[in-house]
């Protein structure tokens, strides 16, 4: 408003220029303008399964795949089959516009409800996971975790993160193939 | 001088305002998932014992009976088959069948040898009569020994051990029994 009070008193060649001097600014501020920016999004996808490989339990038993990969495990005797991995999450913002400015992000991370399966006489459970993102050791099923992502400088930002947990399995009988239905919610709760 | 301060503004306004257009709230979800495959357990049932059958030995002349994996016997020295017309139909290998995970292979150990323990039929201990040369068959390997199996699409496989049952000279008549355990491992 400042900017558009002074350049009534001005001849109106210097308007043009003058607005067209303000109009870009906001479009670097806000994303306001239509041909240069666009509504900030974020996006995640599920690259990898958090896989325990396969094992044998007689009642009850528990693995661990940490977010580093290391394994684990208590009262189970590990068999030959698909290797033991970390889950992989990427998650991309789109700041909606192409400022070249610094930025960090404050995001929560969620998984919500509980992981767990029941397939015929085997149950399998997931308590916490793990990862490896920045100052989030634990992720707790129903407690989201926030953490600030930093050196965000483009429009997109983006990161790959890994995820591992504990599985817990009870078996009263038989074998199972577990898949177990693991969903992250990311917020993004801030641009810094 | 008032031109270019008025740029700088707009420019000004443009570097900082990024904080209050931030974008909070913007929510994704993604379906991971976690995998594991929990293998049934592996056991082994007898289905029949290994059994040497009823036969003769001699007061001079050492001898014994071999039981085949697959059935037969054959007897040498010594030792005779005690039954009519020198077939005994109660002689078979020892039979365990297999159960767990379909396709799944898997390990078998058994001893190379046990030891027989008797009962004279007159009462009392007779000395007790070493069984060897214990050989095991798996009917995923059909026609070779190993003790390496696997199983097959209903989980399921079989084994049959045979062995050597030596019978000293003199050998008092008796009743034996010895016990043959069998290990089954996924491997």
């Amino acid at each position: 408003m400042v900017i558009l009070h002074r350049v009534r008193t001005t001849c109106p060649h210097r308007t043009i220029r003058w607005m067209a001097a303000a109009v870009l600014g906001a479009g670097l501020a806000c994303g306001a303008s239509p041909a240069l920016a666009a509504a900030p999004s974020v996006t995640v996808s599920a690259d990898q399964a958090l896989r325990f490989g396969s094992f044998f339990t007689d009642t009850t038993g528990t693995r661990t795949v940490s977010a580093t990969g290391s394994v684990s495990g208590s009262a189970i005797v590990p068999l030959t089959g698909a290797a033991p991995g970390p889950a992989q999450f990427t998650f991309t913002y789109d700041r909606g516009n192409n400022a070249n400015v610094a930025y960090s992000l404050l995001i929560s991370v969620l998984v919500p409800g509980t992981a767990s399966q029941v397939s015929g006489g085997v149950t399998g459970s997931i308590a916490r996971f793990d990862t490896d993102l920045p100052g989030v050791s634990t992720l707790v099923p129903g407690q989201s975790q926030q953490i600030t992502l930093t050196g965000c400088q483009r429009r997109t930002c983006s990161r790959t993160f890994r995820v591992g947990g504990t599985l817990q399995v009870a078996r009263t009988s038989g074998g199972a193939s577990l898949a177990i239905p693991v969903p992250i919610v990311v917020t993004v709760l801030a641009e810094l | 001088m008032r031109r270019a301060g008025l740029i700088l503004a707009a420019a000004a306004m443009a570097a900082t305002s990024a904080p209050a257009c931030a974008a909070s709230g913007q929510t994704s979800t993604a379906l991971g998932q976690a995998q594991a495959m929990i293998i049934a357990p592996i056991i082994a049932v007898s289905l029949n014992d290994l059994d040497f059958g009823s036969l003769t030995s001699s007061q001079t002349a050492s001898g014994s009976v071999t039981v085949g994996p697959e059935g037969g016997a054959t007897y040498t020295g010594g030792a005779s088959p005690a039954c009519a017309g020198g077939v005994c139909t109660g002689v078979a290998p020892a039979r365990f069948l297999v159960s767990g995970e379909a396709g799944r292979s898997y390990t078998v150990s058994a001893p190379a040898a046990i030891t027989a323990s008797g009962t004279l039929i007159g009462g009392g201990s007779a000395p007790a009569l070493s069984i060897d040369d214990l050989t095991v068959h798996l009917q995923s390997h059909a026609g070779s020994v190993t003790s390496v199996g696997q199983l097959d699409d209903k989980g399921e496989d079989r084994i049959g051990v045979g062995g050597r049952l030596n019978v000293p000279a003199g050998t008092a008549p008796a009743h034996y029994r010895a016990t043959l355990t069998i290990m089954v491992t996924y491997s």
